[in-house]
C-alpha cells in the first residue's frame, strides 16, 4: 500500500511558484513491483487473487487484483520498467484531472503497451462500496461495475 | 437535398483534426482545471511559443559544464499527437589532470530524437515555462527520471534557466547514497545561447 502524494507548489526555474502535477494512478513502477508479488505468490503456491495492491491520494483511492490465471504472469525487468516511464507520462497527461478518463488510460496503458492482462481495477469509493472498472470490448471506454457487499 | 448538404458539411468538419493550442493544453490538464479540455487530437504550438528554446545552450553548475541542444519536432506522438521539444545533453569536467575535460554524459551523437531521454512534455500550467521530462540510467533502487522545468524569459531571450524535479515512485531497494541524478536535485542551472 502507497501514497501517491498531492500535487504541490515547487518553484520553476525562473523563481515562480508552479503546481507539480502527478498522475494519481498506479505507475509502471508499482505494476512491476505488483506482478513480482503476484510472481511471488505463484511461486509459492500461494492464491493469486490474494495479491493485492492499493493506493491512496486525495482524490480516489484505488486497489488492483490480479484476476487472470498464472499463464498471464508477467514480470518487468528494470530496464524494461523504465522504457515505460516517458510513454506512460504522454498516454495519461492529456487525462490528468479527470479520474475517469485517467482510469481509462492506465487500462489502456497496462493492457496495450505494457501487455498485462489479468490485472483488475477498483475504486474504493467513500461510503465503503467498491466499484469494478474494466475496459470495454473496443477498449475506447471503461465499464463500471458495483461490488456486491 | 438542402439537409444533406448541411449534414455533409457538418461531418467533414467534425471529421477534421480537433486542434487545441499548447497554451490551452497547458491550462485544462491540472488538478480542477479551470475550464475542461475541448476534444482534441492534436496540440499545437500555434503562437511559436517553443522556437525561444531551440538551439545550442551552455552554462556551468557545481564546477561542471551543461551544454543543452533543444530542437522543436511538429505533429508527434501516436494517439494525441503534438508539437514538441527534444533535447540533447552533454555534460563534462572542467580541465582536469591534464585532460581538458571529462564527459561524463553525452548523447549530442543519438541520431533517434525518440532515444534522447529527453522529450518535451507540455508549457507549465502558469505559461511562464516548458516542461521536459528526463529519463536517465540509474542503479537498481535510485530514480533518476522526472520532470525538467525550463525558462527563457522574453526580456532576456539568450538566457535559460532548468530546474531538474525527480519523480516520486516505487523502488524495491535502497539507493546507493553515492548515487548522484544527471540533472542536480532542485538546482537551477544558467544557461547561455551560444
Amino acid at each position: 500500500m502507497h501514497t501517491h502524494v498531492n500535487d504541490y507548489d515547487v518553484t520553476d526555474a525562473n523563481g515562480n511558484t508552479v503546481p507539480r502535477i502527478g498522475i494519481k494512478i498506479f505507475s509502471p513502477a508499482d505494476m512491476t513491483y505488483f506482478m513480482d508479488l503476484v510472481q511471488n505468490a505463484q511461486t509459492k503456491g500461494q492464491p493469486l487473487g490474494d495479491v493485492y495492491a492499493v493506493m491512496v491520494s486525495s482524490g480516489v483511492n484505488y486497489q488492483i487484483r490480479f484476476t487472470g490465471n498464472q499463464y498471464q504472469i508477467k514480470t518487468f525487468t528494470s530496464d524494461q520498467t523504465k522504457a515505460h516511464r516517458e510513454p506512460y507520462e504522454r498516454h495519461l497527461t492529456p487525462f490528468i484531472g479527470n479520474p475517469q478518463k485517467l482510469e481509462l488510460g492506465f487500462l489502456q496503458y497496462i493492457s496495450e503497451k505494457m501487455n498485462l492482462k489479468g490485472v483488475s481495477l477498483y475504486k474504493m469509493n467513500a461510503d465503503g462500496t467498491t466499484t469494478e472498472i474494466k475496459l470495454n470490448d473496443n477498449k475506447t471506454g471503461t465499464i463500471e461495475t458495483n461490488c456486491p457487499n | 437535398m438542402k439537409n444533406f448538404l448541411i449534414i455533409f458539411v457538418l461531418f467533414t468538419i467534425s471529421c477534421k483534426s480537433q486542434t487545441i493550442s499548447l497554451e490551452t493544453a497547458a491550462q485544462c490538464m491540472q488538478q480542477n482545471p479551470t475550464f475542461p479540455c475541448p476534444p482534441f487530437n492534436y496540440v499545437k504550438d500555434v503562437n511559436n511559443v517553443l522556437n525561444k528554446y531551440v538551439g545550442d545552450w551552455k552554462g556551468t553548475f557545481n564546477g561542471l559544464t551543461y551544454e543543452i541542444r533543444f530542437i522543436k519536432k511538429e505533429y508527434q506522438g501516436e494517439d494525441i499527437k503534438d508539437d514538441r521539444l527534444i533535447g540533447r545533453i552533454r555534460i563534462t569536467t572542467a580541465p582536469s589532470g591534464g585532460f581538458a575535460y571529462l564527459t561524463i554524459f553525452d548523447n549530442f551523437g543519438e541520431t533517434d530524437d525518440a532515444k534522447t531521454g529527453f522529450t518535451g512534455s507540455r508549457l507549465q500550467s502558469d505559461l511562464n515555462g516548458y516542461m521536459a521530462y528526463f529519463v536517465g540510467e540509474a542503479p537498481e533502487g535510485c530514480i533518476n527520471y522526472g520532470m525538467v522545468y525550463i525558462t527563457v524569459l522574453d526580456s532576456s531571450p539568450n538566457q535559460m534557466k532548468l530546474d531538474f524535479f525527480p519523480d516520486y515512485d516505487t523502488v524495491v531497494e535502497d539507493c546507493p547514497t553515492s548515487f548522484q541524478t544527471t540533472f542536480p536535485v532542485k538546482q537551477v542551472i544558467n544557461l547561455t545561447k551560444q
